[in-house]
Parts: C-alpha cells; sequence; structure tokens
C-alpha cells in the first residue's frame, strides 16, 4: 500500500501550483474589474472621509487610480493634482490565499474559499483606505516620512500633526507592508484548523514512531562475584 | 483558536509598533538593513560577482537597488515571531523557534536581494511584478511552512490549547 504523502510536503507542492496559478487568475482575469470596484467605492465614500480634500477618484490606463485634489496653494496652473493610488497591492492578498487554500487538504474548499474571500475584501478596503489616507497626508503635510518623499507641487493648507502623520505613515506601511502578508495567511489559519492540527499530530506520530523503532539499551550485565 | 488570534493581535500590534517607532527605526532597523545589504554584496563578491555596496544601496554593473522596507524581510520575521509567541508553547520552543525562524526568512531574503538586482539588469520589466507578487507569496510561503514545521517539533503536552477543529 502506498504511504500517504506527508501534509507539510502535500501543501509545498500545492502551493507550487496553486500559487502561480492563483496569480495568474488574478493577474489577468480579476485584477482588473477588482480595481474599477475600488476605485468605484473611494469614490463613494471620499466626500465623507476627506470632503475638504478629494475632487474625485479616477481609473486611468489600466493602471492606477488617481486621486484629484482641491489646487494646490502655489503659483502652479495646475487646477488640481492627483495621487498614485496602487490598487493592485491591496488586491494581491486575494491570489495569495486562494493559493494557499487551493493548496490545503480538507473538505469544502469552494466554502473555504468564499469564507476567506469576504473576510478579505473588507482589509482589501481597508488597505485602499490607509493608503489614500497617507498620500493625502504626504501631500498636505510635505515632509518625507518612512520610505516616500512628498511630491514637488504641494498644499501647505493643512499640515498634520507630527503624532497624526506618523500614524498614517503606519497606516501606509500596514497597506503596503503588512497586512499583504499578514492577512492572508491570519484567514488561512483561521479557516484550517484541522489541518493544523493534524500537523502537530503528525509531529508527534513520527516522533512516536521514530523513538518505538530505537534499539532498546540492554540491561548492565551485574558483576559475577564467581568470576575472579 | 480565539486565544491565539488575539495573542497574535496583541503581540503583532505590540511588535510591528516597536519597529516603527522612529528611535527603533533608526538605531536597530536601519543598521540591520545595512548589514543586509552588506551581506547581499558579500555573497555576490563571494560568487565572482562585481559589487558596490554603499549603505543600504547595492549596485551590480547595469543595476542598482536600495533595501528599504519590505526587501529587509522584518515584516515577514516579525509575522513569524508574533505567530510563535501567540501559541501556546514551552518558551525553549518558542525561543529556538524564533531564532530558526529569522534564519529562515532572513536566508530566502538575502536570495531575494540577489535574485531581483540580477533580474534588474537581465529584464527590468518584470523587476517590479516579481518584486512585489512573486516575492510576497515566496515569503509568504516561507512564513507559513517554518511555523508549521515549528509546530510539528512541539510537545503534544504544551499545545492544551491547540486549535479545535
Amino acid at each position: 500500500m502506498r504511504r500517504p504523502l506527508d501534509p507539510l510536503l502535500r501543501l509545498l507542492l500545492g502551493a507550487a501550483a496553486g500559487l502561480p496559478a492563483c496569480l495568474a487568475f488574478w493577474w489577468w482575469v480579476v485584477r482588473e474589474p477588482l480595481a474599477q470596484g475600488l476605485a468605484q467605492a473611494t469614490n463613494i465614500v471620499s466626500p465623507w472621509l476627506w470632503p475638504d480634500a478629494i475632487l474625485g477618484v479616477g481609473f486611468r490606463e489600466q493602471r492606477s487610480l488617481l486621486v484629484s485634489l482641491l489646487p494646490p496653494l502655489t503659483d502652479s496652473a495646475q487646477l488640481f493634482v492627483t495621487l498614485p493610488l496602487p490598487l493592485s497591492r491591496p488586491t494581491v492578498i486575494l491570489p495569495l490565499f486562494w493559493g494557499l487554500t487551493l493548496a490545503t487538504p480538507g473538505r469544502a474548499l469552494l466554502r473555504r474559499l468564499l469564507f476567506g474571500t469576504l473576510f478579505l475584501l473588507p482589509v482589501v478596503c481597508a488597505m485602499v483606505l490607509l493608503y489614500a489616507q497617507f498620500q493625502i497626508a504626504l501631500y498636505r503635510t510635505h515632509l518625507p516620512l518612512l520610505t516616500e518623499t512628498p511630491p514637488i507641487d504641494y498644499a501647505l493648507a493643512l499640515p498634520d500633526s507630527p503624532i497624526f502623520y506618523h500614524l498614517w505613515g503606519l497606516g501606509r506601511q500596514l497597506a503596503v507592508l503588512v497586512l499583504p502578508v499578514v492577512a492572508p495567511l491570519l484567514a488561512w489559519l483561521s479557516l484550517h484548523r484541522p489541518f493544523l492540527r493534524t500537523v502537530i499530530l503528525g509531529g508527534l506520530l513520527r516522533r512516536n514512531v521514530r523513538a518505538a523503532r530505537k534499539p532498546p539499551v540492554p540491561p548492565a550485565v551485574p558483576a559475577d562475584p564467581e568470576a575472579r | 483558536m480565539r486565544r491565539f488570534l488575539l495573542a497574535f493581535a496583541g503581540i503583532g500590534l505590540l511588535l510591528y509598533g516597536t519597529v516603527y517607532l522612529p528611535p527603533v527605526r533608526e538605531w536597530i532597523i536601519a543598521p540591520f538593513t545595512d548589514g543586509l545589504t552588506a551581506a547581499a554584496g558579500g555573497t555576490i563578491a563571494l560568487f565572482g560577482g562585481q559589487v558596490w555596496v554603499q549603505g543600504n544601496v547595492l549596485t551590480i554593473p547595469g543595476f542598482s537597488v536600495r533595501i528599504l522596507d519590505l526587501c529587509n524581510g522584518v515584516e515577514a520575521t516579525l509575522l513569524l515571531w508574533t505567530a510563535m509567541l501567540a501559541f501556546p508553547a514551552p518558551w525553549r520552543y518558542r525561543l529556538w523557534g524564533l531564532l530558526i525562524g529569522v534564519s529562515g526568512v532572513q536566508v530566502l531574503n538575502l536570495a531575494r536581494i540577489i535574485s531581483l538586482v540580477y533580474l534588474g539588469v537581465w529584464k527590468p520589466a518584470w523587476f517590479h511584478w516579481v518584486h512585489w507578487y512573486v516575492w510576497d507569496a515566496l515569503i509568504l510561503v516561507d512564513v507559513l511552512l517554518i511555523f508549521l514545521l515549528w509546530l510539528r517539533q512541539l510537545p503534544i503536552k504544551a499545545t492544551p490549547h491547540a486549535p479545535a477543529a
């Protein structure tokens, strides 16, 4: 009889096949509709979130969303400025989760995929809003923060306080660096508890089998007092 | 599982919050990033490559990269540490896991940096895609794999709150 494949090895092989497939599916099929949907959603909520800053949200050249702001308080001839709002980065958490889920053995695959996607969609929206907030803060305050430098053309209208500015910077880090790895993993961990249990118990069983295979230590031979 | 998730959120906030404090960034993260750049440069030189390192800038003939946040693998390491610290386990296993974890992530990250700098020469058009998406996926799998391997080594008595099915 064939020995069942180690669950970790199975996960690794599954991820090697599933992640590229899901990334390709996301890039060529769902990325753009998702980005357009996110652009629409940001457009809807921006009057409430940034009433004095954002005029509108647009989607151009299938690449990035542009945030139009109030005219800068400079001598620029521009009527408004546009700031980039990358939308691919937030949505990449979906194919990462899909790839891991497809790689994980277990029942109810569709349900796991659906629940995970529903859990991650609000995270995607939060990432977009955090990044937009940081772009506005960077533009308004015009001070380099973390790895970002503000655009040359700027408005010194409402500079943020140093603490808030730092917090918006943290929000950007969260959206761009932390959540893209943390969110899919957390969603995966939450939805695959039986698999985790299999891994823990499997490790224990392997150690027990290894211990059982070790030859028993021979008992010490008592010294024969009459041998002298 | 709920307890693990709560602990994960709390420890994660603490670790990530600490790392983004300006003094920590200036005195710990920045020198670490410079050291990582030097290590990447040293590895390239070891294999006979021509390389220049200045601070966090790594240059090879035809391409140059600046190692910034994310590129230094700190976020991925913190994620792994958070998961290991949040999971109920004896401290001996945790400390061992933290050490193995940081090595596992940073070794792959070194490979990531070197591969990206050469990709910049070979296929500059692919750089962005591979940098933001392909390597993210690989780091994610790396973190998950190290965590699962660590889970497999845990003594069963140490996991009374192991996630229930």
